[in-house]
């Protein structure tokens, strides 16, 4: 009788044994499988490719004077952390780029004034790209940073607004004028309202349009003076080595000494073996920024309650007539090259297509998606592995076939790619600068 | 001495097939006929080896198959990877003949690695062809 109580207990603990012992050997074969796969000569090529060593130094940006100016960097960094660049004096860039979660801010969709509609993306190494926003509206950093300025949702500030801020704090009038040269006298009521600007709203735009168009220019001329001085500051924030680099500099030695490494696991090797080949997670987001900035239409699901974004395909005319693109009055590159303006891609390819985020510090930016659709990376990796037909355009992606196992693997190798910022502590909170990177 | 020239065979090979100028590319720069045969064009990039995430500019070289350069022909460029079924990811387009049959092709850019095709269709006077190259990036 007693035997035959017990005999469930002995199943159960029959079972768990075997399933551990199960998953031990899973993972031991795992190891031994990854160990005894040395890397090709192409695999060494694309892990070296990603390897942050290979990121080129950062190009100059011609359509902003002083991108590379260390006393814009000062004044973009103070900016960046001042809520008084807002309609109720509680929002600052830092609000939704806030650097302890890499310059993005947790959340599904960002809140400022009000609640927008796209997930906050990073700022870490978003100098490189030719375009920004998920959509690619903007092309220039300095350009961007204009955009939430006077976006209603966002800071729901004003030109008017931000040039009196500049004009009223002596910090940053001197450190404004030491750059851009005198700012126009703004204490004539007559001609400069005190909130006024080319927006939706009623009123300001009543103001904004009974300005005269020397004034009007005058007034932008400030405002995008204030879009290239965050600019340069945020051209200062580039990501330092993870262990996948230090793990890439082992290999790469190694595969010169015929040595093994392993500093990464069995799971993570196996990671980074699907990521760069079967996984083709590769394809888009290449280099050592781990993304090629261009635009993919991936099948991503609509958010609850949205209407399926079109994405780029929307953008075209908005980057066209904007006139702050590299094209307009604004710039400061006369030659007005902007090449990839020029030559931008249109047509219905774009429909539903949205901008390769990096995926540098990957598992601390959750949720993800432009519209933080997906909680998890394994949500990320579920999406992808099923590559279900797009609500609209055409979806990309390929069905994988991937294992749960594989699944496993592909997540923590993403999980490497966590590293710090490369740039002084200072740099990364509120307050006076005091040393630029690579100064003593 | 012998096993000196066999290191440098050895040597010569490996350099051959790491090169990163692939065999496709070597055959766009020295010239690929036409479809109909009667052209044969070739191509030069600014940006050598060709890389992804660059934006650059070609210059591409219009000749009869008989040798006489082709002048003030009307160029056009499109591409794609056929096995990801996509286009390139900018608009190149021809922005000025440079004279003895080379076109100057601005806005090119490539954005994933694998094999991409690229084709040119030339108009002059009553002839419409077109060529396609083939990179390996």
């Amino acid at each position: 009788m007693r035997t035959t109580r017990l005999w469930p207990i002995l199943v159960i603990l029959f079972g768990v044994g075997t399933g551990a012992g199960g998953l031990y050997l899973g993972s031991a074969w795992l190891d031994d499988r990854e160990q005894n796969q040395p890397w090709t000569e192409q695999e060494l090529a694309t892990i070296r490719s990603l390897w942050l060593a290979s990121l080129a130094p950062l190009s100059p940006d011609p359509t902003n004077a002083v991108a590379d100016e260390p006393d814009a960097a000062r004044l973009g960094h103070r900016l960046f952390f001042d809520q008084r660049l807002s309609s109720n004096g509680q929002v600052a860039c830092s609000n939704c780029h806030q650097p302890e979660r890499y310059f993005t801010d947790g959340l599904p969709v960002s809140v400022g004034v009000g609640k927008v509609t796209r997930n906050s993306m990073t700022l870490v190494g978003a100098a490189y790209s030719p375009w920004y926003f998920w959509d690619g509206r903007k092309d220039s950093l300095w350009s961007q940073a204009t955009g939430p300025l006077e976006n209603g949702l966002e800071h729901g500030s004003n030109r008017l607004q931000i040039a009196r801020l500049i004009a009223g704090d002596s910090g940053y009038r001197r450190l404004y004028e030491s750059l851009f040269g005198e700012l126009p006298d703004l204490t004539d009521a007559e001609r400069f309202p005190q909130r006024a600007g080319p927006l939706p709203d009623t009123v300001l735009n009543s103001a904004w349009e009974e300005m005269t168009e020397p004034d009007r220019v005058a007034i932008s001329t400030i405002f995008t003076n204030v879009g290239k001085a965050l600019a340069a500051y945020q051209r200062l924030l580039m990501p330092g080595p993870s262990r996948f680099d230090d793990y890439a500099a082992e290999v790469l030695t190694a595969a010169a000494e015929k040595v093994s490494v392993d500093s990464f696991s069995g799971l993570e090797r196996a990671g980074l073996r699907l990521f760069i080949g079967r996984g083709q997670c590769v394809n888009c987001h290449n280099g050592p920024l781990f993304t090629n900035n261009d635009f993919h239409n991936t099948g991503s699901l609509s958010a609850p309650g949205q209407l399926p974004s079109r994405g780029r395909s929307a953008a075209i005319h908005l980057l066209m007539e904007d006139p702050f693109n590299c094209l307009g009055a604004f710039s400061d590159d006369e030659r007005h090259s902007c090449a990839e303006v020029r030559f931008m891609k249109t047509g219905d390819e774009l429909v539903g297509a949205h901008r390769t985020p990096s995926l540098r510090n990957v598992s601390r930016t959750a949720p993800y998606m432009h519209a933080g659709q997906l909680a998890s990376l394994e949500d990320v990796v579920d999406q992808y592995n099923n590559a279900a037909n797009s609500m609209i355009g055409h979806n990309e992606a390929q069905p994988l076939d991937l294992s749960d196992s594989d699944k496993e693997a592909l997540v923590a190798f993403l999980g490497t790619l966590d590293g710090p910022i490369a740039l002084d502590p200072d740099w990364l909170v509120a307050g006076p600068t005091q040393k630029l990177p690579g100064t003593r | 001495m012998r096993s000196m020239s066999r290191l440098a065979i050895l040597c010569f090979a490996v350099a051959v097939l790491v090169a990163p100028v692939t065999a496709q590319q070597r055959a766009g720069e020295q010239g690929v006929l036409s479809n109909s045969g009667r052209l044969l064009l070739s191509y030069s990039s600014e940006l050598v080896p060709v890389q992804i995430n660059t934006i650059h500019n070609w210059v591409l070289h219009v000749e009869l198959s008989t040798g006489e350069v082709v002048e003030n022909a009307q160029i056009s460029l499109a591409g794609g990877m056929t096995e990801h079924d996509h286009g390139l990811p900018t608009a190149p387009r021809m922005t000025r003949y440079l004279g003895d049959g080379d076109y100057l092709m601005e806005g090119v850019r490539f954005h994933m690695n694998g094999r991409w095709v690229v084709t040119v269709q030339v108009d002059y006077g009553e002839l419409s062809d077109s060529v396609v190259f083939e990179l390996e990036i």
